[in-house]
Order: structure tokens, then sequence, then C-alpha cells
């Protein structure tokens, strides 16, 4: 600290005692500032997580009862050969007024073909397959098997009898 | 002088912190507007789900021989009232059902009566059903269809009871 002789009362110190002090003050108010901003920050991230959790939750929904209804709807479908899942059942026990596999093999994708477009969703990939649960017999595949190891994918399920057999039928989706 | 400059410090001081104040205020409005605007949108898709939902189940436009629903009886559909509907399930939706035609379905049929199978299938494509135009027909609309509606499209089956078959379609309910 310097010291000089001036014309007020006595000698007063130079520099700036209050400097330090103000100094101390600035930065209080620069941590406060920083701590309401970062608050709001996680404000933010926290409701768009909870928005965005109740969307998934609706679009989860949604996934699930197209892929049932798809699957339900395309098996009940009366075609030329018959009901559809009664067409399946003649792939495997034969009878029947047409050759029952090669037929559900071009129907079945012509059927999900028109779901696809008439429903806006050709960003869905799919994939059918029917599997005996209580004899034995072929498992019919069809579509792109990559939808069935898919991450995200989500499926529907169904059982097709007839006199005490049981056929399981799968369809599963993924987005392209 | 000095006693000027710290005089002035607090003043910059206070405005910047005024300034800060003034944005985070903005920025908790906008983030509430943003999560109230994200709300809103996942309420309607949840609300649109729910009445397609109910439609597929509605003891009024199902086929009472599938009671296990997702089966909308061609005559009840045809015979629909926007008012009875909107009292069961709410107001301010709208739907359409529609029968995907697959022209395959001709491919089965004798030559001399492929012709014939084709136009039919081409006559009823986009008919709308009314009184006068059932059964042939394939677009049912129930309700008025307003702009800025957001739209769910569900498979289903439509049961066509003139000659007891099973149609692949699609059920889209709008809600505004």
């Amino acid at each position: 600290m310097k010291f000089r002789l001036g014309s007020g009362c006595g000698m007063r110190p130079h520099g700036n005692p209050g400097g330090a002090a103000s100094k101390g003050q600035t930065s209080m108010i620069a941590i406060a500032i920083a701590v309401v901003m970062l608050v709001l920050i996680m404000i933010f991230m926290l409701s768009s997580a909870l928005s965005s959790q109740a969307g998934q939750s609706t679009r989860s929904e949604y996934r699930n009862l197209f892929a049932h209804n798809a699957l339900i709807s395309v098996l009940r479908t009366d075609t030329e050969c018959g009901i559809l899942s009664d067409v399946l059942k003649g792939g495997y026990f034969g009878g029947g007024r047409c050759d029952s596999r090669k037929f559900v093999e071009s129907r079945i994708p012509a059927y999900m073909g028109l779901l696809l477009n008439a429903t806006g969703h050709t960003d869905y990939e799919w994939f059918l397959e029917a599997s005996p649960m209580n004899f034995r017999g072929e498992v019919l595949a069809i579509g792109s098997a990559a939808v069935k190891e898919a991450a995200e994918r989500w499926d529907a399920r169904t059982i097709v009898t007839w006199e005490g057999y049981q056929l399981e039928v799968k369809l599963y989706f993924k987005i392209k | 002088m000095k006693g000027q400059a710290a005089i002035t410090e607090y003043f910059v001081l206070i405005f910047l912190i005024a300034m800060i104040a003034v944005i985070a205020v903005i920025m908790v409005f906008g983030f509430q507007m943003l999560g109230t605007g994200a709300e809103k949108a996942n309420a309607r898709e949840r609300n649109a789900l729910f009445i397609a939902e109910g439609i597929l189940s509605s003891g009024a436009l199902n086929s009472p021989q599938f009671p296990k629903g997702s089966v909308l009886d061609d005559s009840r559909l045809t015979a629909a009232s926007c008012a009875d509907l909107w009292s069961l399930l709410g107001e301010g939706w709208h739907a359409e059902v529609r029968v995907l035609r697959d022209r395959s379905a001709c491919d089965g049929v004798q030559a001399w009566l492929k012709t014939k199978c084709l136009a039919d299938l081409r006559k009823a494509e986009g008919a709308v059903c009314t009184d006068q135009s059932y059964p042939s027909c394939s677009v049912w609309r129930i309700c008025e269809k307003k702009a800025g509606m957001i739209f769910f499209s569900v498979p289903v089956s439509v049961y066509r009871k003139m000659n007891g078959t099973m149609d692949l379609g699609v059920l889209t309910v709008g809600l505004e």
C-alpha cells in the first residue's frame, strides 16, 4: 500500500480496498447464475424425457394393435380357395381346392402389401411364421427373416386349431 | 471518481442480473409451452387410439357372430349414425372403413368370367356405401372429416352380410 499526504484528514491508503470484496461478490453472483441455469436445463431435459416416454407408450400400444389386427384379419379373409386359415391348414393336412402352400405363399404377401399401403406404413417390414405345436410338420416362413431377429421389433401371435391340432402363427414387424 | 466507478459497476451488475433473470423467465415459459404442446399431441394420439379400440369392440358396429371384436358388419356400418356413435364414444372424431380389393381374386375365375369379375371389382372400389349403393360398395364414412385431424389406421375384417364372406379392410380414425 502506498501512502501520500493529501488535503484531507490525515493519510489515507491508496489502492482499492473494496476491490477484493467486489470481486468476491461478482464471483458469488456468477456461481448463483450458473446454478440457476443448470437447474433450468435439468428441468427442461426431465420434462422432455417424460413427454417422450408418454408418446412411446401410445406408439407401442398402437403397434401391438396393428400387428394383432393385421394377423387375425389376414387369416380370416375369404379367398377363392376358402378362408385363408383353412387354406393354411390344407398346406399341412391336404384337402381344399387349391395348391395350399403355393396359394398362401403368394396371397399373404399380396394382402400385407395392400394393408401397409392403405395404412401408410410402407416403412414397416414384416415376417410371418407358422409352426406346428403338437404335430410334425414344416415351419412355413414368409417375408423377411431378418425381422424376427431385429432388436426393435414387435409381433403378434395366434393359434389356429382344428381337430386337436394346433398351429402357432406369428407375425413380426420392424421399421425398415 | 472511485465512488462513481463503484456505483457504475453495481449498476452494470444489476443490469446484467436483471437481463439474465428475464432470459431465465422466458426460457421457463418456453419450456412450459413446449411441454404443454407435446402433452397435447400425446393426449390426442391416446384419444384417437381409444376411439379406434372403441369402434373395434363396439356392439353397434361389430358383427355379433364374431364376439371377440375387430370384425365390422357391413350392414351396421351402412346404418351407422354419427350422433349415436358420438354419444357412445365421445365427440369430435371421424372414421372411415375401406375394404381392400385384391385383383388377384379374379385370377382363379374362369376366363370368360374374368372380365366381369374385374369390372365388378373396379365398380365397387372406392364406392361410398349408402342405403342406395349397398352392398356394391366398399367405403363407409362416419361423421365429418375436418382439416387438422390426426389419423390412425388399423387393419380390420369386414363381414359382408349379403354373401356371408369376410373381406380385408382398414379402419382409419381421425380426431380433431
